[in-house]
């Protein structure tokens, strides 16, 4: 798959002058990863944001007190994650696992610093995603609050969330 | 007094806000120029629960209450003062608020819009790119401090409804930012 070609086909990046789409094909490594490799691990330190291109990725978290996994998203072709990798150096809140096999481009801490320094547009973009995916986890987490404190309702807010609300790696 | 944001001056807006100090003083100034200025009595409610908010308010001076109305009370969430700020989320995503703001005193602020900041994106990347990193970093700290308090979770069995209720509180104070620092 041409990656050139690919990144033209992403919502996100629609508003990309073309010579920008250059500089990012440029940035971005292309690999293929087996079934049950795993991206991200929750609590551990990575430092790569990746761009899902073919295949599948199941995201999850750990709360201890629903005693087990809860899976929370699968991402499929145009699906970023690991994004916050790019802003701080913190343990990953979730675990990225490959349930097929699967193409992505990945963008290590350190070649994001140097689209800091030499295309600030493209870094910008990338930290506005991080803050709009940012927002609306909290968001999801405030709504959830607001309504268990307004109904006093405490069980309803400890049940697992549903499938598809806004997590990040 | 003055009338506008820009007439705060840029080297005064940076020292009132220190997680603003990358900004250089020029930058603060294009910042400044896309900014409005709201003079408010005490009192005043500046995002209503349910109202479309689409704009980051920085605290100038006087201060904001948060709050909840649960029946006939009004549960006070948090409060927020003079360099610090309120709507960072909607900034970025505008939405409907989940919770009143509420002036605690004669209080000034500068709120910018969404539709300033992304015209401020297309023109100077540079500045919002800083800014954005002063949120991203304030967004994640509070996620993390979220998701630390709800990871250790609480033993529903085991609270009465008052203490349920104060867990809820806490566990929101970490979502919006007014959870003491010494409190995980």
């Amino acid at each position: 798959m041409d990656l050139y070609e690919f990144l033209q086909t992403v919502p996100t990046f629609s508003d990309f002058p073309q010579s920008d789409i250059e500089v990012l094909e440029k940035s971005l490594r292309v690999d293929h990863y087996p079934k049950d490799h795993v991206f991200t691990s929750e609590g551990e330190k990575d430092s790569s944001m990746y761009l899902m291109m073919q295949g599948e990725v199941q995201l999850s978290r750990k709360r201890p007190h629903d005693r087990g996994f809860e899976y929370r998203e699968v991402l499929k072709s145009g699906d970023m994650f690991g994004l916050r990798s790019l802003i701080d150096n913190q343990p990953r809140f979730s675990t990225c696992r490959a349930i097929t096999e699967v193409t992505a481009a990945s963008l290590p801490r350190s070649a994001f610093n140097l689209l800091y320094h030499s295309h600030v547009a493209i870094a910008e973009h990338f930290q506005f995603i991080v803050a709009k995916q940012l927002s609306r986890e909290l968001r999801a987490l405030d709504r959830a609050l607001v309504k268990a404190l307004t109904s006093g309702s405490l069980e309803e807010f400890l049940s697992p969330m549903p499938k598809g609300d806004d997590v990040g790696c | 007094m003055s009338d506008t944001a820009q007439d705060m001056g840029p080297r005064a807006f940076v020292e009132r806000f220190p997680a603003l100090t990358e900004l250089s003083v020029a930058d603060a100034g294009i910042l400044l120029r896309e900014m409005q200025r709201l003079d408010l009595p005490a009192g005043k409610e500046v995002i209503a629960r349910g109202d479309l908010n689409d704009s980051i308010y920085f605290i100038w001076g006087g201060g904001v209450s948060v709050g909840l109305t649960t029946g006939e009370a009004v549960l006070t969430v948090g409060e927020f003062t003079a360099g610090q700020w309120i709507g960072e989320t909607s900034l970025v995503d505008p939405a409907p608020a989940s919770a009143a703001c509420t002036t605690l005193a004669d209080s000034t602020l500068l709120s910018l819009s969404h539709a300033r900041f992304m015209e401020l994106r297309r023109s100077h990347p540079a500045i919002t790119s800083t800014l954005l990193q002063m949120l991203n970093e304030s967004l994640a700290e509070r996620m993390r401090r979220t998701v630390r308090f709800l990871d250790r979770g609480p033993d529903a069995s085991g609270l009465g409804d008052q203490d349920q209720r104060h867990w809820l509180l806490e566990a929101l104070r970490r979502v919006i930012g007014t959870a003491a620092r010494s409190a995980t």
